[in-house]
C-alpha cells in the first residue's frame, strides 16, 4: 500500500485509485471506532491517582496525604514527595500499572505527599517564601510527627524540586536525604547542540522585561494555567495539533490503550494557576536572573544558600526532557555541599519519567536501592 | 415677523438627533464588525455588514446631512437674540454632530485623543474608558494577526519542503503507512514552526502580544471598576487589598501555630529528658 504522491504516480491509474480507497476506507473503520469508543467512555472511567491515601494535615489549600502502606516498613526515614505547581502530584500515580508510588510502597517505602491545591487569584500574594518556608516546612514537620523520625527523604519534582532544593539549604537539619527528579537548578544552563524544541521557556522568558512580567502579575493576579498549557503545546506545535485526531486513531482498536491516552489527557488538562508572586519570582529571580546557583536568591529575606546542602543527593534527570533540559538540572553537584552526589538519567521525557513503560521497571527500583543505601537504619 | 416655532424646531431637533444616534450606533457597530473581520481574516464577514468602504462612505453622507443641524440652531438662536452669546455658542457645540461622535470613540483620531489626550474629571470619563478597551483590543488583535502570519508562513514553508520531500522519498521507497506519512509531516512541520519561533520577529511579536493582552486586561478591569464604582460593587482593586492584607495576617496565624508546635514540642522533649534522669 502506497501513500506517497510519488509513487502513485508510478503506478496504473487503477492501482493508484485502489490504494486510495483502501487507505479512505481504513481512515473511515477507524475513525467509527474512535467514535464509537468516545461515546461509550464516561469521564469516570478515567481515573487518575487512585492509590489509596488519607490526609494527614492541612493548611489553607495545601494538604498533606500519606499513602496506605502495601507491605512492611522497609526503610526507616519515609519519603515526602513535593511536586511542582505547575501540574497535579497525581502524575506519580496516574494509573495502576504507571505509578512511582505503587512501586516503591510494594518495596516498603513509606510514601507522604503535599497537594498544593488550586491557588486562585485570592492567593495571589503567597510567595516562595510562603511555600518552602511555611507550607513545605509544616508539612515536613507533619511527616515528622506522624511517622515519628527526626528527618525525613525529600522527593521533589520540577518547580517541586527546585523548591525542596531551596528547603534543604535553608533548613539541612529535616532532611536526611534529598532526590531531584527533573529539577532545574542551573536556568542559564544550554547546551549548543540541544534539539530546537529544548529551552523554549529560557528563551521566551528571557526575552520579556521584569516590568512586563508584574505588570502582567498586577493585573491578572496569577500566571494562569491556560497559558501555561499553551506554553506546553507551541513547544511541540505540530505534533499538538495533530494527536486528537491522529494518536487518538493508532489508539482506537485498543481500549486500554484507548483509556491510557484519556488519563494522560486528564491530568494534562488540570492545569492550576500559579500565584502571582511566587511567578514573578520563578520567572525573574530564577529564569532571568539565575539566582540560585550564585545564592542569591532571597526567601523570606533569608539568602539561600546550596553550600548548606550537605546531605546525601541523588538527582534523576530525563534524557529527552524539551521543558527542563538536561543543561539545566545535570551536573548540579558542583554547586552543592554535599560530598555524596549521585545522578540518574532515563530515556524518556519530562513526564514520561513517571508514565513510560520503559522507565517504570527502573525508576522505582533505582530510587529504592538509593534510599536503602543511604536509610539510616 | 411671525414668532418662530420653537417647540417644533426643538421637536425636530430632538427627532433628528435621536434618529442620528441610533444610526451612529448602528454604524459603530458595523465598524466594530468590520475591524474585527479584519483581525480574523478566515472569519466570514456577517451578512449585512458593510465593507469598510462603504462603511465610511455612509458615515460621510450620515455626517454631512447633519451638519445643517448646527446651522438651524444658530438661526433659531440668532431670532432669539440671546443677549448671552456666550450660551447661544455652546448650544451649538453641543448639538454639533462632530461633537458627539468625538466623543463616541468613532475615529481612530478621536479614539487616540481619548486614550492619550487630557482627562477631564466630569465629561468622557466613561467614554474614554471604552476607547481604550477598544484600542487595546485591536492593538491585540493586530499582534495576534502578526503571529499567525508568522506561523502561516511557516507552515507555508514546511508544506513547500514535505511535497517535495514525498517526491524525493517516492523515487527510493514508497512510504508505506499514515504513520510514516504523518511522521514525515511532523518532522518538517515542528521544525520549520520551531525555527520561527525562536526568530527575533517572533519573539519580539510574542513580547507585544503579552503586553498588549495585558493592557486589554488593564482596560476592561478599568471598565467594570468604572460600573462597580456607580453602583456599590467592589472595584479590582479593592478585593485585592483586602487579599494582601488577609494574605499577610494568615502568614502570621500561621507563624504563629508553627511557633507555639515548636514551643509544645521543647516543652514535651524536655519534659521526657527529666523522666529520663
Amino acid at each position: 500500500m502506497s501513500l506517497s504522491g510519488g509513487m502513485l504516480m508510478a503506478q496504473s491509474d487503477q492501482a493508484a485509485a485502489s490504494n486510495i480507497a483502501s487507505n479512505v476506507a481504513a481512515l473511515g473503520r477507524d475513525l467509527a471506532q474512535s467514535a464509537k469508543l468516545i461515546a461509550e467512555v464516561r469521564d469516570e472511567e478515567v481515573e487518575i491517582g487512585t492509590a489509596a491515601k488519607e490526609e494527614v494535615w492541612r493548611s489553607d489549600k495545601v494538604i498533606l496525604y500519606r499513602y496506605k502502606a502495601v507491605a512492611e516498613r522497609k526503610l526507616k526515614t519515609p519519603l515526602l514527595i513535593v511536586f511542582s505547581l505547575v501540574g497535579r502530584y497525581t502524575i506519580v500515580d496516574l494509573q495502576e500499572d504507571r505509578s512511582m508510588v505503587r512501586n516503591l510502597l510494594r518495596l516498603g517505602v513509606e510514601i507522604f505527599v503535599i497537594d498544593w491545591g488550586s491557588p486562585s487569584r485570592a492567593d495571589r500574594y503567597l510567595t516562595m517564601g510562603d511555600y518552602i518556608n511555611d507550607y513545605l516546612d509544616s508539612a515536613v514537620e507533619a511527616v515528622k510527627e506522624a511517622s515519628g523520625v527526626s528527618q525525613v527523604n525529600l522527593l521533589g519534582i520540577c518547580e517541586g524540586g527546585t523548591f525542596s532544593l531551596c528547603y534543604a539549604a535553608l533548613h539541612p537539619q529535616n532532611v536526611d536525604n534529598l532526590i531531584l527528579m527533573v529539577t532545574p537548578v542551573d536556568f542559564h544552563a544550554h547546551d549548543a547542540n540541544q534539539p530546537l524544541s529544548h529551552g523554549l521557556i529560557n528563551l521566551w522568558t528571557q526575552n520579556l522585561k521584569g516590568e512586563d512580567i508584574d505588570e502582567m502579575m498586577d493585573v491578572h493576579g496569577v500566571l494562569s494555567g491556560e497559558l501555561m498549557g499553551l506554553v506546553f503545546t507551541s513547544m511541540n506545535p505540530v505534533r499538538n495539533t495533530l494527536k486528537y485526531n491522529l494518536d487518538l486513531l493508532d489508539v482506537t482498536d485498543d481500549k486500554k490503550k484507548f483509556l491510557n491516552f484519556l488519563r494522560m489527557e486528564k491530568w494534562i488538562a488540570d492545569r492550576p494557576h500559579h500565584p502571582g508572586e511566587v511567578a514573578k519570582q520563578w520567572v525573574k529571580d530564577l529564569y532571568q536572573n539565575n539566582c540560585l546557583v550564585v545564592n542569591k536568591l532571597l526567601l523570606d529575606s533569608q539568602r539561600v544558600e546550596l553550600a548548606n546542602v550537605t546531605m546525601p543527593v541523588l538527582n534523576i534527570y530525563a534524557r529527552d526532557d524539551h521543558i527542563i533540559p538536561t543543561a539545566m538540572t545535570r551536573d548540579v553537584g558542583k554547586f552543592l555541599g554535599t560530598p555524596d552526589y549521585s545522578e540518574l538519567e532515563l530515556p524518556a521525557g519530562h513526564m514520561g519519567i513517571f508514565v513510560s513503560g520503559k522507565t517504570q521497571s527502573v525508576l522505582a527500583k533505582s530510587l529504592a536501592d538509593w534510599l536503602f543505601a543511604h536509610d539510616k537504619s | 415677523m411671525a414668532e418662530p416655532n420653537y417647540l417644533k424646531m426643538m421637536t425636530d431637533f430632538w427627532e433628528k438627533a435621536g434618529k442620528t444616534a441610533s444610526e451612529a450606533q448602528k454604524d459603530l457597530f458595523q465598524q466594530f464588525t468590520t475591524r474585527f473581520a479584519a483581525s480574523f481574516p478566515l472569519a466570514a464577514m456577517p451578512a449585512g455588514v458593510a465593507g469598510p468602504n462603504k462603511a465610511s462612505e455612509g458615515f460621510s453622507e450620515l455626517l454631512t446631512s447633519l451638519m445643517v443641524l448646527p446651522d438651524a440652531l444658530k438661526a433659531a438662536t440668532d431670532q432669539l437674540n440671546l443677549s448671552d452669546k456666550k450660551t447661544a455658542e455652546l448650544l451649538q457645540k453641543i448639538m454639533n454632530p462632530q461633537q458627539w461622535l468625538s466623543v463616541s470613540g468613532y475615529t481612530d483620531d478621536s479614539v487616540r485623543q481619548l486614550v492619550e489626550g487630557p482627562q477631564f474629571a466630569d465629561i468622557g470619563q466613561l467614554e474614554g474608558k471604552f476607547a481604550a478597551l477598544f484600542k487595546a483590543w485591536t492593538d491585540l488583535r493586530a499582534r495576534a494577526l502578526e503571529q499567525s502570519t508568522i506561523q502561516l508562513n511557516a507552515y507555508a514553508k514546511a508544506a513547500q519542503e514535505f511535497i517535495g520531500k514525498l517526491r524525493e522519498v517516492a523515487k527510493d521507497k514508497p512510504l508505506e503507512t499514515r504513520a510514516q506519512l504523518v511522521g514525515l509531516w511532523v518532522d518538517i512541520a515542528n521544525r520549520h514552526l520551531l525555527e520561527a519561533q525562536r526568530t527575533p520577529e517572533y519573539l519580539d511579536n510574542q513580547r507585544e502580544l503579552l503586553r498588549t493582552s495585558t493592557s486589554f486586561k488593564r482596560a476592561q478591569t478599568e471598565l467594570s471598576d468604572y460600573y462597580g464604582e456607580a453602583f456599590g460593587i467592589p472595584t479590582r482593586g479593592e478585593i485585592d487589598d483586602l487579599t494582601r492584607m488577609v494574605a499577610d495576617l494568615k502568614r502570621e496565624v500561621r507563624a504563629d501555630q508553627r511557633r507555639r508546635k515548636r514551643q509544645r514540642n521543647d516543652v514535651a522533649q524536655r519534659g521526657n529528658a527529666h523522666g529520663s534522669i
